[in-house]
């Protein structure tokens, strides 16, 4: 993307203001994505320099900025939540790239074949944006496009088990499906992800498990539950197929 | 021997990765303009107008040619040795264009700013036509892509059929010998067109020299064959042109052919400015070139005793708009590949290039040979299952062996085959089966209920240069400092070709890699060279070399005799002569003495006089003695998502002598590791309406390091009588086992059979259910 200007905020109400006012401004994030667009836009919002890079636990919750990058997230939340958000980056490009993209870059863009969406799903993870306030991650993915800015990220700190599987023709490659498996504070949760749609719980397969089920049974309640689709990495067929597997497996990683 | 067989650091290694101006960008004229093409958004269409006027008016703009600007001269832009065997099919600029990508316009201007501007202000009209793009779809269809067409040799082409080439070889009645086979495969594969994704893209800059030379800098493979293309398009004098390849940052085929010089010579000779073109990473991967995409029917007959007596290969292979290399992939696919197997009574090729409204095929490692060692190579796996014979027998029962001919072999003639003078193929298949544990792990172990671990193997071989055509000469020149310049004309891509051309003629003049200096790929100062293909640098530009640096040896030897007054037997240590009376002389003394007039103005006065030491050698020769690998795959396959994981794998290579097992090595991974990616994920995708999807490295994906196995690589050297010190060729060979070894490891693994490249997932995991279905 080519900007005709840029600006750096220094407050929050300033950066609002600006991507308000100025129709077509665009925030930036790690710009990773944004670099990938031929577009022109007349303002290049840059995030940097609102102090959103604190990594913070309070009681109840761990908080990331969004400006916090993924290796920063990496490096310095490893042993929470079993190593998933690490696991769920960890094939994103290589370590250079992950030390530019942004946290608040990766959920808000809503990529749809990102692996840590799947996991901050599984995680009931709720989401901190300057106007609008807090919402559920659930809420935002299913929400049209939010002109507004994206601060924190709070994930509950109650989740005692979670396991996460991701599939993908080479290593580095985009997923071709991915899942996560969680019990947390509000009961299981399971998601699936790069359908290629972007990350979906499945009440079905926890609702097969709350009521005894198997982990396999589950999964084929959320291969049945679930939409997949055709792109030209892999076939939507066979992505419901890789829903058994992964699902399963990650229930029973994550012994459930 | 003490500089040859010694891991000799690269002589530019250090250089290069310290950031010093070597490559092409780092040199050129900071105010050379900005060039580029603009580009047809169709894959078939007529231009009925370009209006350039409004583009022309955009601050900085210069130049902009049209097809109208040109002289229509008929030329193929493949840098292979004259007369080419590539049909002359295209123009510089043409009003037809024929993919997505193909060039409509040359824009320069004085900043790349301007340029893109400009190139937005162009309008084309275009009458879009109907494209074929599906290969199996070209021949005889009534949508005809080319009419003008011109051969140098007899390739069988037909335009008016979509026929770039074609290729056909037989010895032996192939269907009497299959009925006395007691078992035949018949299998028909697809090996798909893979991108070079060479790490420094596609560019070149030209200016005029003081003198007014036309000099032509490029990041290419062959500077030779690049000047004489830039002459018949321009209508230059060849000696007014002069053509440079400093380093280069990885080409694997892909610069081997003219895509951009012509054109900013072009603009150097009307604007009389330095112009220079950079491909951004899109256009080096969607605008250039690719390995050729075939579809290969193999019909393969055994015997009981695990006799292969005839295979039959018939070749459909996609060239894609133009026919670069087409004829010559297609003799490669038989040549390098078919003499492998010695025993065999009958065999059969037939090969043909179509043209389709894709993205030209062109040189990439393996060139043709690739394609059909994976065929031949599974088909072979094939067979020894049917015969019940364990596929490393079958192959011990039939590669050919030292002494042995075959009639496909380079350099045979009617007065007899070709036979190959060295091989360890039987050793290197002993070593890899040790290496890969092949006996406690054929054909497969189970690990849990999901995962199953396979094992599989495969050999290859390949040729060195071209025989019959290829010819390297090289000159070597002792200095009055006392050091040694060799002047070649070989081209160093990156792989080290230059470091082992040093380490030849040091290995010659008894001296070390200090003294011995390079100058390199240069029509203006080295001596002709075919330039960096068919794996030749260090067969043939090696043997120039070797011979070059004999000849000035013994020109010394010679010249120490005249200084020594003496008729006596005298022995060079690399520093020192010696009579076998005792008397010596050292080279400083030597040098000092025919240099510098007043200390033996004697020496300048006879008719023996001594001028500065020089040499030159050439080679060409008939034959193409092949190199040969056997590899070997270990592979874990999960039966429920059909992922297939590169555990280990093992490559045993005879290239003859090892000239610097350091580089040989870094040869040896870099072409498995293409291999596997080849094997197991790249793919070219095209939309429907023909432009390739494939065109960041996020949407075409190459081995990263985490897809990588361990590799094991090792040599079991043979001595090629013809070859420099009995080196052989090894960078093409290299890419020939991986896809066929994983394939066969798969196959022991879960019982399914890919015969479709890439394997992806998604296609074992259906082979998979097929085969339960079946059950
Ligand atoms: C080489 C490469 C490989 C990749 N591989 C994968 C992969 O395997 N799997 C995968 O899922 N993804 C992959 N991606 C995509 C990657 O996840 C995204 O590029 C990245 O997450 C974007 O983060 P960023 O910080 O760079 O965002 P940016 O590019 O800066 O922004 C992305 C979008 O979010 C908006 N935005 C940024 N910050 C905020 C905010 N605080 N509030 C509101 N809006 C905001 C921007 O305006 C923009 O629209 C890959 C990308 C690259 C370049």
């Amino acid at each position: 993307m080519i900007f005709k200007e840029y600006v750096c905020p220094s407050t929050l109400a300033e950066a609002y203001e600006t991507l308000w006012s100025h129709p077509g401004s665009v925030l930036l994030g790690g710009c990773t994505l944004l670099r990938r667009n031929t577009r022109t836009s007349p303002l290049g919002i840059d995030l940097g320099g609102l102090g959103l890079n604190q990594i913070t636990k309070t009681g109840t919750d761990l908080i990331l900025g969004a400006s916090v990058s993924l290796r920063e997230m990496e490096t310095s939340c490893g042993d929470l939540f079993d190593g998933a958000l690490c696991k769920a980056v960890s094939a994103l490009g290589g370590i250079p790239l992950r030390n530019v993209i942004t946290v608040g870059g990766t959920v808000a863009s809503r990529f749809g074949t990102s692996d840590l969406l799947t996991v901050l799903l599984a995680l009931d993870t709720r989401l901190q944006f300057y106007h609008s306030g807090l919402c559920t991650l659930e809420e935002y993915l299913n929400m049209p496009p939010l002109r507004d800015i994206l601060t924190e990220i709070h994930i509950p700190l109650g989740c005692s088990r979670i396991a996460f599987q991701s599939m993908r023709n080479a290593c580095t490659d985009y997923a071709l499906l991915n899942a996560a498996a969680a019990d947390t504070a509000c009961g299981l949760r399971i998601a699936v992800g790069a359908r290629p749609m972007a990350a979906a719980l499945s009440e079905a397969a926890a609702d097969c498990i709350n009521r005894g089920g198997t982990p396999a049974q589950a999964a084929e309640a959320s291969a049945a539950e679930l939409k997949f689709a055709d792109n030209h990495r892999a076939g939507g067929a066979y992505r419901r197929e890789l829903c058994l597997v992964l699902v399963e497996r990650a229930l029973k990683e994550a012994g459930i | 021997m003490n500089v040859v067989h010694q891991s000799v650091d690269k002589i530019d290694g250090m250089g290069s990765v310290l950031g010093r101006p070597v490559y092409a960008e780092d040199l050129a004229p900071a105010d050379a303009l900005c060039v580029k093409f603009l580009r047809s958004p169709h894959a078939y269409a007529r231009i009925r107008s370009i209006l350039k006027d409004a583009a022309m008016k955009v601050p900085g703009m210069v130049l902009i040619l049209i097809h109208q600007d040109c002289k229509p001269v008929l030329h193929t832009i493949a840098a292979e040795a004259y007369p080419e065997g590539s049909p002359y099919d295209r123009y510089l600029l043409e009003d037809t264009v024929r993919y997505v990508g193909d060039p409509v316009a040359v824009v320069a201007g004085e900043t790349e700013q301007a340029v893109l501007e400009a190139m937005r202000l162009i309008e084309v009209d275009y009458e879009v036509l109907t494209p074929i793009l599906d290969f199996e779809q070209a021949l005889d269809n009534p949508i005809v892509l080319h009419q003008d067409v011109f051969t140098n040799l007899p390739i069988d082409n037909d335009p008016a059929r979509n026929i770039a080439a074609s290729f056909p070889w037989t010895r032996g009645d192939v269907d009497a010998e299959l009925k006395k086979s007691d078992a035949v495969v018949k299998s028909t594969y697809y090996v798909q067109a893979q991108l070079h994704a060479m790490t420094e893209t596609h560019r070149a800059f030209s200016y005029y020299d003081a003198r007014g030379i036309l000099t032509i800098v490029s990041s290419c493979q062959s500077p030779f064959h690049v000047q004489r293309i830039v002459s018949k398009t321009l209508e230059i004098p060849q000696y007014k042109i002069r053509v440079i390849k400093p380093r280069v940052g990885g080409a694997f085929g892909g610069k081997n052919s003219t895509f951009i010089e012509p054109f900013i010579a072009w603009v150097t000779k009307l604007t009389g400015r330095p112009a220079q073109m950079i491909f951004d990473r899109r256009e080096s991967l969607t605008c250039t070139n690719t390995r050729h995409g075939m579809r290969i029917r193999v019909t393969m007959g055994g015997k009981k005793d695990g006799t292969i007596n005839a295979i039959r290969l018939e070749v459909l292979a996609n060239t894609g708009a133009y026919g670069e290399h087409a004829i010559d992939v297609l003799a490669v696919a038989c040549k390098n590949t078919l003499p492998m197997y010695a025993k065999i009574s009958a065999v059969d090729y037939y090969g043909v290039q179509v043209y389709t409204n894709m993205v030209p095929g062109g040189a990439y490692r393996g060139f043709g040979g690739a394609q059909s060692n994976f065929a031949i190579e599974c088909a072979a796996n094939e067979l020894a299952h049917k015969l019940g014979i364990d596929p490393i027998a079958l192959r011990k029962k039939n590669i050919i062996e030292e002494g042995e001919s075959h009639p496909f072999l380079a350099g045979g003639s009617p007065a007899g085959d070709a036979i190959v003078r060295s091989t360890t193929l039987a050793r290197c298949i002993d070593k890899g089966r040790e290496l890969i544990g092949w006996d406690s792990k054929y054909p497969c172990r189970e690990l849990d209920g999901d995962r199953v671990r396979g094992v599989g193997m495969s050999v290859a071989m390949h040729g060195s240069s071209i025989g019959g055509m290829d010819v390297a000469d090289a000159e070597v020149r002792l200095n009055y400092d006392g050091g040694y310049t060799v002047f070649s004309g070989a081209s160093d891509l990156g792989t080290g070709a230059e470091t082992i051309l040093c380490q030849i003629a040091a290995e010659a003049l008894c001296t070390d890699m200090d003294h011995v200096w390079i100058v390199a790929a240069d029509t203006g100062t080295t001596p002709y060279d075919k330039g960096a293909y068919a794996s030749s640098s260090t067969y043939a530009s090696g043997n120039a070399v070797l011979k070059a640096a004999q000849k000035l040896k013994a020109e010394l030897l010679r010249g120490a005799k005249l200084v020594l007054r003496t008729e006596e037997e005298i022995l060079f240590d690399g520093r020192c002569f010696q009579t076998s009376s005792g008397k010596t002389l050292s080279l400083s003394e030597y040098l000092t003495k025919v240099t510098y007039w007043k200390f033996a103005p004697d020496y300048f006065a006879d008719e023996k006089t001594m001028p500065q030491l020089s040499a030159s050698a050439r080679h060409g020769g008939p034959t193409s003695p092949p190199p040969f690998v056997a590899g070997f795959a270990e592979v874990e396959v999960d039966r429920r998502t059909g992922k297939v994981t590169l555990i280990d794998y093992a490559e045993v290579v005879d290239c003859g002598t090892v000239i610097n097992p350091k580089l040989a090595r870094i040869q040896v991974e870099g072409g498995l590791v293409q291999g596997m990616g080849y094997a197991l994920f790249e793919e070219i995708r095209y939309d429907k309406r023909g432009r390739m999807l494939s065109d960041s490295y996020t949407e075409y994906h190459i081995p990263r390091r985490l897809d990588i196995p361990r590799m094991q690589v090792a040599f079991e050297e043979s001595c090629e009588p013809t070859g420099p010190y009995g080196a052989k060729s090894l960078g093409e060979v290299v890419f020939h086992t991986p896809a066929s070894a994983i394939e066969e490891a798969i196959y022991n693994a879960v019982g399914v059979r890919l015969r479709s490249l890439p394997m992806t997932p998604e296609k074992v995991l259906a082979a998979i259910r097929e085969k339960e279905g079946r059950q």
